[in-house]
């Protein structure tokens, strides 16, 4: 397993994906903290925090670039083994498909959580910056690792709502239509994250969850768990079953 | 106190795992070796490095050894075999004839007697042509041959084969013509063998191809000389061309006769041997040709 | 030993409906090379697709180096090498890391595998280029050496010949003879124009649309192409002198002790078996083996491709 995973992380040598990733992930932190700085200017009233700062972040990491960057990400794990031809050449090594696809699992997994960290290290990087020209407070370890722990959970929850995606990818063969379909996911997340609805939808309710205002929005939180799990385990469950019998035409 | 414990439960867990990847490759191993009475061609394969995959290199080394040894003895084994059945073949036919002109020789008269006597001195002959083919082919097809490979300037080389042959030409009233280039392509050769090819090209044609007239030239074409024997004689239907360097082919009954069928073979097994590329074109009245086409050997050629 | 590194009992393969292989049964023997002739389409990827279980066979069974393919484990497949259709790697990747990641997954079973692979194929030199910079011919050879990296003891190439060059052909050609004269290696090449493989291969099979019409020893072919009449005779000695004196004939060959072929004047048998009874030589039987072969290996030679 280890080989198939070291693989895996080989294959995305050079890969544009992995810089879209690391840009994401410098991105979110900028514009909110661009934007937060400019409420400060308005609004003498709010001071700077690294909590406010996280918490924006992380709404806009689950709810916007998270499910667009990291199902992209996921999305291209898959199909470019489609649009490359390259499953032929892997399956007659010979390993076998079950594992494979644990493999790719597993390295979506790893890179979610390496995302999350990269954004954990932004907000602090920026924040200390940012704190050398505007007052900004909470800039301390006892703030930060819990805020670390915090997004790591965030991925998870995150990775949950990614596996659909995985046999969306798995189904389609290419990046087109999943690629709309994303599109579309991360757009009914914008237009429901203030609605009562947002805690039945799942890739709302991990943001929910995690910013535990999932029981305001009228969605007990056995209900969201459930929601989230069960997505999570059918994505992975359906692209095994499907996987494992298709043919590499 | 606790850095220590979770050191040593590190150190642990460690050990636990490297002795269930031993015991896997073990188990793996025994597999294997029991897998090899019935495929001995397979090899083993090992994950990682380390002393595991050291034993695993040397003993995928030891068998490769003696499958090589294998193998050579197997093909060495069917050639022989093959050859054995062809040989009483291609011998009998004319041994056969050449008793059956001896046998007669008794019962008729003397002008008559005197041709059988000719008739049989050929064939004697040719039966020893085909000894000598026989021979040559079997150290081929065996693998016997040894190549002394260097590089020669081929149009040199070309010419002094086409002396020896002038002699043989001029007697059976062939016109003979050279387009030899005059500057120096070196190839990477064996001399002997590629005296040989010429050599059976020359002699096919003059045999085999009824002709009035035989070219032999050398040309370059970018990184490569090719060096092409023709003949003006009959053309080769466009169909058998496939065959023809097949062991043992002989082209339908107006070309044949006295030919053993193994000058192209042994053309073709010398031309791969030597890493050439071999072609054949035939146009109905017109040149019947034989290409062979070399690279050109530069670091050889700066060297000089 | 088995016999036969491949062999498939009434293959077959339906994709909607369709019927793409067609009770195929394969016999490919043990370090032979044998070729699958076809065209586009004819069914040949699906077939070797199958073998790799890629695809699933509708129907039939397939038997690798006499072991069911069902229960023949995933260690087995350690033994076969491939290149389906054109090769492909991971393009942001250079020959080097494209064939360590297989290395790795699969194990190695010698320390230069990837180095000795790469310098069979002449890519040694390359290893700064991606795979996606690529010239088709080198894909070929890339996947040449993605096949043979584990010396495997079966190779399944379909098409290798593919987008080569005629000097690229011509090594290619030469590398797979010596693959199966040295380590006795079996390959299963496929192709779509007979010249190709023709110097190649020593069992021809051809398969038109869907069907394995035929497999065809190429050697036996070269023995039977022809027509011809045989002799049973009591002298052959005699009966040679008797044909070349009276009737001319040169082209005969001896291949028993008393069996005589003849190669030419067929039609005029009767009249040489009276000849040779009036000679005082008993003529056993005569019979006239058509070349049947002839004809259709003329059609198979006469086009580029099969039709």
């Amino acid at each position: 397993m280890a080989d198939i995973v070291y693989c895996e992380w080989m294959k995305l040598k050079r890969s544009k994906m992995i810089s879209i990733g690391v840009l994401g992930s410098f991105m979110v932190p900028l514009l909110v903290l661009v934007n937060d700085i400019r409420i400060c200017r308005s609004n003498p009233a709010a001071s700077l925090s690294l909590g406010w700062i996280y918490e924006d972040t992380v709404m806009f990491l689950m709810l916007l670039f998270g499910p667009l960057v990291l199902a992209a990400g996921a999305v291209y794990l898959i199909s470019r083994e489609y649009t490359e031809k390259t499953l032929k050449t892997i399956f007659a090594v010979p390993i076998g498909r079950g594992q494979f696809l644990a493999g790719k699992f597993t390295v979506l997994f790893i890179l979610v959580l390496l995302f999350m960290i990269l954004s954990w290290l932004n907000i602090v990087i920026m924040s200390l910056i940012c704190s050398c020209f505007f007052d900004v407070s909470q800039i301390d370890l006892l703030s930060a690792v819990p805020i670390l722990f915090q997004m790591m959970i965030g991925g998870i929850l995150l990775f949950a709502t990614l596996t659909p995606f995985v046999y969306l990818a798995l189904r389609a063969k290419g990046m087109l239509v999943p690629f709309i379909v994303i599109a579309v996911v991360s757009l009914l997340n914008v237009v429901l994250s203030g609605s009562p609805a947002a805690g039945f939808y799942p890739w709302t309710a991990a943001y929910l969850l995690l910013s535990g205002r999932l029981e305001q929005s009228g969605c007990p939180v056995w209900l969201g768990i459930s929601i989230l799990l069960s997505v999570g385990v059918s994505g992975i469950a359906a692209s095994m079953f499907r996987f494992r019998r298709e043919d590499m035409a | 106190m606790m850095a220590l414990c979770i050191f040593a439960v590190l150190v642990c867990l460690g050990e636990f795992l490297y002795i269930f990847r031993v015991r896997k490759q073990l188990a793996e191993w025994l597999e294997f070796l029991k897998s090899l009475h019935k495929a001995p061609e397979r090899n083993s394969f090992v994950k990682g490095n380390g002393i595991l995959a050291d034993i695993n290199f040397e003993l995928n080394d030891i068998l490769e050894e003696s499958r090589r040894q294998f193998v050579k003895l197997q093909r060495a084994e069917q050639a022989n075999r093959q050859l054995l059945t062809d040989l009483s073949h291609d011998v009998r036919t004319p041994l056969a004839s050449l008793i059956g002109y001896l046998e007669s020789l008794d019962a008729r008269n003397a002008k008559d007697r005197e041709e059988y006597v000719r008739v049989a001195y050929r064939k004697a002959l040719d039966l020893k042509e085909l000894t000598d083919m026989l021979f040559q082919w079997f150290k081929l097809a065996s693998d016997e041959q040894r190549y002394e490979k260097r590089a020669y300037d081929i149009n040199e080389l070309t010419r002094e084969v086409l002396i020896e042959h002038i002699p043989a030409l001029e007697k059976k009233n062939i016109s003979f013509a050279a387009n030899i280039s005059e500057e120096e392509w070196f190839v990477t050769l064996d001399q002997m063998a590629y005296a040989r090819i010429i050599n059976n090209l020359l002699s096919n044609a003059m045999k085999h191809g009824k002709c009035s007239r035989i070219e032999v030239g050398t040309e370059k074409q970018g990184s490569r000389v090719t060096v092409s024997v023709s003949n003006d004689g009959i053309a080769i239907p466009e169909n058998e061309i496939p065959f023809l360097f097949g062991r043992l082919y002989k082209c339908d009954a107006a070309r044949s006769g006295t030919g053993t069928g193994l000058g192209l073979a042994i053309v073709r097994e010398l031309t791969d041997a030597m890493s050439g590329e071999i072609t054949v074109t035939s146009i109905p009245g017109g040149k019947t040709a034989f290409c062979i086409s070399w690279p050109l050997s530069f670091r050889e050629q700066r060297a000089e | 030993m088995d016999k036969y590194a491949i062999e498939t009992v009434n293959l077959t393969k339906e994709y909607h409906g369709r019927i793409v292989a067609d009770g195929i049964n394969l016999h490919v023997p043990k370090g032979k090379i044998y070729a699958l002739l076809g065209r586009n389409g004819a069914g040949k990827t699906t077939t070797m697709k199958m073998l790799l279980r890629l695809i699933r066979p509708t129907d039939g069974s397939i038997y690798l180096f006499g072991e069911n393919c069902s229960r023949f484990g995933k260690g087995n497949y350690h033994r076969i090498g491939s290149v389906i259709e054109a090769p492909a790697f991971y393009e942001n990747l250079t020959a080097k890391e494209n064939l360590e990641i297989l290395a790795r997954l699969r194990g190695m079973h010698r320390r230069d595998t990837i180095e000795n692979a790469l310098f069979a194929v002449h890519l040694d030199k390359e290893d700064k280029k991606l795979f996606r910079e690529y010239s088709l011919g080198m894909k070929q050879r890339l996947g040449l050496a993605a096949a043979v990296m584990h010396e495997p003891e079966l190779l399944i190439l379909d098409e290798p010949m593919n987008g080569l060059d005629p000097i690229g052909i011509h090594e290619t050609r030469a590398y797979l003879l010596q693959l199966c004269r040295e380590k006795g290696t079996t390959i299963f090449v496929s192709s779509h124009v007979l010249n190709e493989v023709e110097q190649l291969a020593d069992v021809i099979g051809v398969i038109n649309k869907g069907k394995l019409l035929e497999e065809t020893n190429l050697q036996e072919l070269y023995r039977q192409r022809r027509r011809y009449a045989e002799f049973e005779v009591s002298d052959v000695n005699r009966a040679a002198f008797v044909l070349e004196r009276r009737f001319r004939i040169s082209d005969y060959a001896i291949i028993g002790n008393n069996i005589l072929r003849l190669y030419e004047k067929i039609d005029s048998r009767a009249q040489i078996n009276s000849g040779l009874v009036a000679e005082g030589i008993f003529v056993g039987k005569v019979c006239v083996e058509s070349g049947k072969l002839e004809e259709y290996f003329t059609e198979l030679v006469g086009g580029d491709t099969i039709g």
